[in-house]
């Protein structure tokens, strides 16, 4: 782990924190929401 | 009356679209692309781009192709056409059909390479080719270009007949039936082997303790180190532009393909924000944190650099591959990463025959299993031709006219179409309808000003720096440039036809869709 530099820690934490909260957000939404379209008609 | 076909669930539309996005790309070319131009401050153009280029596109996909779904159209001439009354429009819609075919014929050759690799790991074939350059040879000469292990091309045939066969035999099952039931399954899955690699690589760490710099650390640290000074050049911003444009999978008709399938009123912004945090994650976090950290681990990172500048497949085949065999449990850890490579490939090549299924069973009444056979023989046609000529450029020809510099023209024309001559006003109101979430304002406008120019942008450096020079075939030897043509004449043959047939089907009643009924009706 002492191979990895801060800046490459911060912007993989960066990079990867976008990612997951894009994914997070968007997925919880879903699955909290609306499941299937067919019980949407 | 019998309804056209429909996705069952929303997250089975959601993994189906993730499936498409999420391919070979994401595990092998973006580590390489990341590394190359400037490590973690390549995230700085790629998030950007990712941004304004790709999000605002894929918005823009769905919607034109749940509206499209709307008047009977899967695929892009008809979609097109109701978006303008300009005559021209349905024939530049060819070409979205034109590209996902095109690609589909060569990559599905290259996963059958992947699950080649996925059976010989289970059985050891590869076991006693621990150097690079021997399982090198031993890939050439199951590609038939050199000799080596394999005698004969047999090997690679009969991979090749099993991926197409399992590509047809999911297409023919339909939309709900096949694609989705299948992507329900494979993108979980995909993504859980990711997450075993991953844990995998932070458990190899340093194998040899005797070689301290040969560490997935420092293949991590490679990929991450911001290097700030290259932002200033515009290749690192060219280069992340094209990275988005490939991963979502956009320009290519099959977005819309697939949106087509949805409701009136079901959402798709949201639906397509979660499509693209599954691709992201596969790409950022997973495909950050494979092939490049283990690669760095067992050959260091300069050789890392080499076998990476020698491309994806040097890195992601015959690196991997070598890797494998040298550690415990390889043979598992060898399996999982090809079967990898082969699911996501699947899922993705899947969706690039329904544009053209789509348009058979539609504009010419073709049932989906007489579709899906028509389609299946022209990709079993035209696959013979990347199997036999792969040495002499046939497959680089068609990837960089159909996937490389055909996404950007499709996509340039469909966002002026949608945002400049549909009226954004109306496609605002489109993106909209049915969404779960508010989307911001300002993405009215980057759809209409920030997409186009950045796209033109992408088009120009493209065209200067590459298209002519490739068109010229300035740097092809000369014992390629037949072959070449030749690549050149069945793109220009599969693209008439496609014309040939839509001046057909709008002579016969003005590209007016078969309804579901009528198709299963059938010829």
């Amino acid at each position: 782990m002492e191979h990895i530099s801060t800046g490459a820690y911060i912007f993989m934490g960066l990079g990867w924190g976008f990612v997951i909260w894009m994914l997070v957000s968007s997925m919880k939404k879903i699955l909290t929401d609306k499941i299937s379209y067919e019980e949407d008609d | 009356m019998a309804e056209r076909e429909h996705w069952n669930s929303r997250l089975g539309l959601i993994f189906a679209m993730a499936g498409n996005a999420v391919g070979l790309g994401n595990f092998l070319r973006f580590p390489v692309q990341a590394a190359q131009n400037g490590g973690g401050a390549f995230m700085i153009p790629y998030f950007t781009a990712f941004i304004l280029l790709a999000i605002p596109l894929m918005w823009v996909e769905w919607s034109i192709g749940r509206r499209g779904g709307q008047y009977g159209h899967g695929s892009l001439p008809g979609m097109f056409d109701t978006l303008t009354k300009n005559k021209v429009a349905k024939y530049i819609g060819a070409i979205g059909i034109l590209i996902s075919t095109l690609v589909m014929i060569y990559y599905v050759y290259i996963i059958s390479w992947t699950l080649g690799f996925s059976f010989f790991s289970l059985i050891g074939t590869f076991n006693e080719f621990h150097t690079l350059d021997s399982m090198k040879t031993f890939l050439y000469s199951y590609q038939g270009i050199g000799e080596g292990y394999f005698d004969s091309q047999w090997p690679a045939y009969i991979f090749l007949l099993i991926t197409l066969a399992v590509n047809f035999y999911i297409l023919s099952k339909g939309i709900s039936g096949g694609i989705e039931k299948f992507a329900t399954i494979a993108v979980p899955l995909l993504v859980g082997f990711g997450i075993v690699l991953v844990v995998w690589v932070f458990f190899l760490g340093t194998p040899n303790p005797e070689l301290p710099d040969f560490s997935a650390f420092v293949g991590i640290n490679y990929i991450w180190e911001p290097n700030f000074e290259l932002l200033g050049d515009s290749k690192i911003w060219l280069a992340a532009a094209g990275q988005v444009f490939f991963t979502l999978s956009v320009g290519m008709g099959t977005l819309q393909a697939y949106a087509s399938y949805l409701d009136k009123d079901d959402d798709i912004a949201l639906s397509g924000l979660a499509t693209a945090g599954i691709n992201e994650f596969s790409e950022v976090v997973l495909g950050s944190m494979i092939a490049i950290p283990i690669a760095t681990a067992f050959f260091g990172l300069a050789m890392t650099q080499t076998i990476a500048e020698g491309g994806a497949f040097d890195l992601g085949i015959i690196a991997m591959a070598s890797v494998f065999t040298e550690i415990p449990f390889g043979n598992v850890l060898s399996f999982i990463w090809f079967f990898l490579l082969f699911i996501a490939g699947v899922t993705s090549s899947v969706a690039m025959a329904q544009p053209l299924i789509s348009f058979l069973q539609e504009q010419f009444r073709f049932n989906r299993n007489k579709a899906t056979v028509a389609v299946g023989i022209l990709i079993f046609i035209g696959v013979h031709f990347v199997f036999l000529y792969l040495e002499h450029g046939f497959l680089e020809e068609m990837d960089y006219w159909a996937g490389t510099f055909g996404l950007v023209i499709i996509s340039l024309f469909e966002v002026v179409l949608y945002a400049w001559v549909f009226g954004m006003d109306k496609g605002w109101e489109e993106i909209n309808r049915g969404s779960d979430i508010k989307i911001p304002k300002i993405f009215y406008y980057i759809i209409k000003y920030v997409t186009p120019t950045y796209l033109i942008f992408i088009l120009v450096s493209w065209t200067y720096q590459e298209a002519i020079p490739k068109l010229l075939m300035e740097k092809v030897v000369e014992s390629e440039i037949a072959y070449r043509w030749g690549a050149r004449v069945f793109m220009t043959a599969i693209f008439m036809s496609l014309c040939g047939m839509i001046w057909l089907a709008w002579k016969r009643n003005n590209g007016k869709p078969y309804t579901q009924e009528e198709i299963e009706g059938g010829k």
